[in-house]
């Protein structure tokens, strides 16, 4: 109940500003669609930070340079060795949950009893050992990611356009988190994950193998990862070794604003970030959006701690 | 015993350094004679050739490099070879500063100052009281030539946006004008605050203002929608090439049509779009230089340029470079110093008859025809480029 008068107040509040503000109702909508096809690839994002929080308990800061290493497999699949844009994509998915269980296996695993500050500074290292070594096969030139499907934009009215892009984006996401939801909630292995995440000890001792479920953990947000790269590369196309800092940073605050360990909260979070970063552009400034929505998350930190939608966890004595 | 070793060893290292002092101060002839009888002009350049900012340093070191080869090639300049001297500045005004006095210590009699901005105003400062001729081929910062030795080849910042307002006008390009730049780049700044004020004056309606930061330079959607409702004919982008391929990409998925109008920072962007470059069909561009250009020196230089460097195609910096050895050999062929006359001239005096010929001369090099005033800008008439089927024409 409080949830909801919380997450109330925050949206009456967002729509006093906006409806200040709009001189035209389409522009809004505009923006709207804007925010949430930019704030579904946070969510995409936010939903590996989230995911492998949940489970692990430690904050992987490398994720959002797997978007970067699938951005580039795409690229390198489709644009240098011609394959049809579906086998690209399915290249990069699989190379990117392989590449998030070797990372799991060669940097995280050691350190399962070690300090949370020593794995947040091993995944720091990977963040950069991972762009580097981008920078190093494919220099600091920025690549265009080419055209993999071309749908036309749909023109509304007389100011409305949606991109081809946009609605590929949105369609995109709508399958892969509803895919995502039924896969934790209806499967063995999601179950098992869950199990985990609410208590390792006890899932071991009911016979979960908690490193396979871990590894599994890192290969489905890494896939998450590789389906935003390939949203990021539709709407963005140029990417460049340090593509996944911003838009991974984004989506760690916006894991943390819907709550982190929420998945959910990860999907809410993502998409409302999306949508306050759009707006504050459209009618506050462009130069001070990221100081608002980092605002923002100041602000639902200060009034709810655990975020948007995340639990109250006691302390076990 | 052993104390004794100790003094010694310490005398000798104290006469060795005492010695080494000395060496350099071997009375040196000012002027230095070749083997066939020439006297050399030592040039001297000093610019970012390692860090962040190489790509610029090495561009206007291998322009120079080039123009020096092909004068010496053609038998030098009124009895002069040429020969370039380098220094790396790690784009640090400190180290530049330490530079010039190195260079001067090699014999260095004129100077291209520095690459950057920031660098040339430490060398200008440093080289105040030698007299010493320099001409910046890209130190664009309007403070940064301050003395009346100091020239630069290539435009101040905000004269372009005063040009580009006025070439907007007499085409007829468009009555109402938007502006899309990244506001946190002094290029861009300094460009948008004289174009606006010369479109005011020419009764050019702004109609959007729309800016972005290098922290933001990613999603331009709302900037594009704002343009797009404010019913603007032309976007004014006096940006850099890899900012404007994306918002190019991101205006041609919106379907956005609209004219394109940027300066000299587009050089390159059929290059940055790549298999885009249909997106940049149609974009006007205003830039005293443009490497796809069918023009005699300009064309002369880029083919030249290639055949030395495997291939690489010269950006502007490059032939500002180029220019800046070709405009000090114009300025000696001016001042009617040559090998005869020079030997007994001492160096403030050889640079002082540059100085004076500097605002004497008209160059025609790569980028364009130019002059000089007496506080050391330089004039140009660039060139409207216009992107069709993925290179440039002339627009007339």
């Amino acid at each position: 109940m409080r949830k909801c008068v919380y997450v109330g107040f925050i949206v009456k509040n967002i729509l006093t500003i906006i409806f200040r503000k709009v001189t035209q109702v389409t522009n809004l909508i505009v923006t709207l669609i804007q925010g949430i096809s930019l704030g579904s690839i946070y969510a995409l994002i936010a939903l590996g930070y989230t995911m492998v929080y949940g489970i692990a308990k430690m904050l992987n800061f490398a994720h959002g340079d797997i978007i970067m290493v699938g951005a580039y497999l795409i690229y390198t699949s489709v644009a240098l060795a011609h394959c049809s844009p579906i086998l690209g994509i399915l290249i990069s998915v699989a190379s990117c949950a392989l590449l998030g269980i070797v990372i799991e296996f060669l940097a995280y695993r050691l350190l399962r009893r070690a300090s949370s500050l020593s794995v947040l500074i091993t995944a720091i290292g990977v963040s950069y050992f991972l762009q580097n070594i981008a920078l190093l096969v494919f220099g600091s030139e920025p690549k265009s990611i080419p055209v993999l499907f071309n749908i036309p934009a749909i023109q509304i009215g007389n100011s409305i356009t949606i991109t081809g892009e946009t609605m590929l984006t949105l369609g995109l996401t709508v399958i892969i988190m509803t895919a995502l939801t039924i896969f934790i909630n209806k499967t063995k292995l999601g179950k098992a994950m869950r199990a985990v995440s609410e208590d390792k000890d006890a899932a071991m001792l009911m016979g979960i193998n908690v490193n396979r479920t871990i590894s599994i953990t890192f290969a489905i947000g890494s896939i998450m990862a590789a389906f935003a790269s390939l949203c990021y590369g539709i709407s963005y196309t140029y990417i460049k070794p340090t593509t996944g800092s911003m838009p991974g940073i984004k989506a760690f605050t916006a894991a943390v604003f819907g709550g982190i360990g929420s998945i959910p909260g990860a999907m809410l979070g993502g998409i409302l970030l999306g949508v306050i970063e759009k707006l504050s552009m459209a009618y506050i400034s462009t130069q001070f959006t990221d100081a608002i929505v980092f605002g923002v998350l100041i602000l639902v930190l200060i009034i709810k701690p655990t975020g948007l939608l995340g639990k109250q966890i006691r302390e076990k004595v | 015993m052993k104390i004794n070793i100790k003094k010694i060893f310490a005398g000798v290292l104290a006469l060795a350094l005492v010695l080494t002092c000395f060496t350099g101060c071997g009375k040196k002839e000012t002027w230095q004679k070749t083997d066939d009888g020439k006297v050399v002009l030592e040039i001297g350049f000093i610019g970012p050739l390692t860090g962040e900012y190489a790509n610029y340093g090495i561009s206007v070191r291998n322009g120079a490099k080039l123009a020096v080869e092909e004068i010496n090639k053609n038998g030098g300049v009124n009895g002069f070879e040429l020969k370039l001297l380098e220094a790396d500045s790690e784009a640090s005004g400190e180290k530049a500063s330490a530079a010039y006095g190195k260079l001067i210590d090699d014999g260095m009699k004129l100077s291209m100052g520095g690459v950057l901005s920031g660098e040339t105003k430490d060398i200008v400062a440093a080289a105040k009281d030698d007299g010493i001729l320099i001409l910046s081929a890209s130190a664009s910062a309007l403070d940064c030539i301050g003395e009346s030795n100091a020239f630069r080849l290539c435009f101040n910042d905000p004269q372009q946006g005063e040009i580009a307002a006025q070439a907007i006008y007499d085409k007829k390009l468009a009555n109402k004008v938007a502006i899309l730049y990244d506001n946190g780049n002094d290029y861009c700044v300094g460009n948008v605050e004289t174009f606006t004020r010369k479109a005011g004056e020419l009764g050019i309606e702004i109609v959007s203002t729309q800016t972005f930061t290098e922290s933001t330079n990613t999603d331009f959607t709302t900037q594009l929608t704002a343009i797009k409702n404010s019913g603007a004919e032309l976007v004014f982008i006096p940006i850099y090439a890899a900012d404007a391929a994306k918002i190019l990409r991101q205006a041609a998925q919106m379907q956005l049509d609209i004219d394109w109008f940027g300066a000299d920072g587009l050089d390159g962007l059929i290059k940055k779009c790549g298999d885009n470059v249909a997106d940049a069909e149609g974009v006007l561009l205003l830039t005293p230089f443009y490497a796809d250009s069918e023009e005699g020196v300009t064309k002369s230089f880029v083919d030249a340029y290639k055949a030395k460097y495997d291939g690489v195609v010269p950006d502007q910096f490059a032939a500002d470079g180029y220019d800046v050895i070709y405009a000090m050999v114009e300025a000696i062929k001016q001042a009617g110093v040559n090998s005869e006359n020079v030997i007994d001239m001492a160096i403030s005096d050889f640079n002082s008859k540059l100085v004076a010929a500097m605002t004497k001369i008209e160059v025609n090099g790569a980028t364009g025809k130019m002059t000089w005033t007496a506080d050391g800008e330089t004039f140009k008439t660039p060139k409207i480029l216009k992107i069709e089927d993925g290179k440039t024409v002339v627009v007339d």
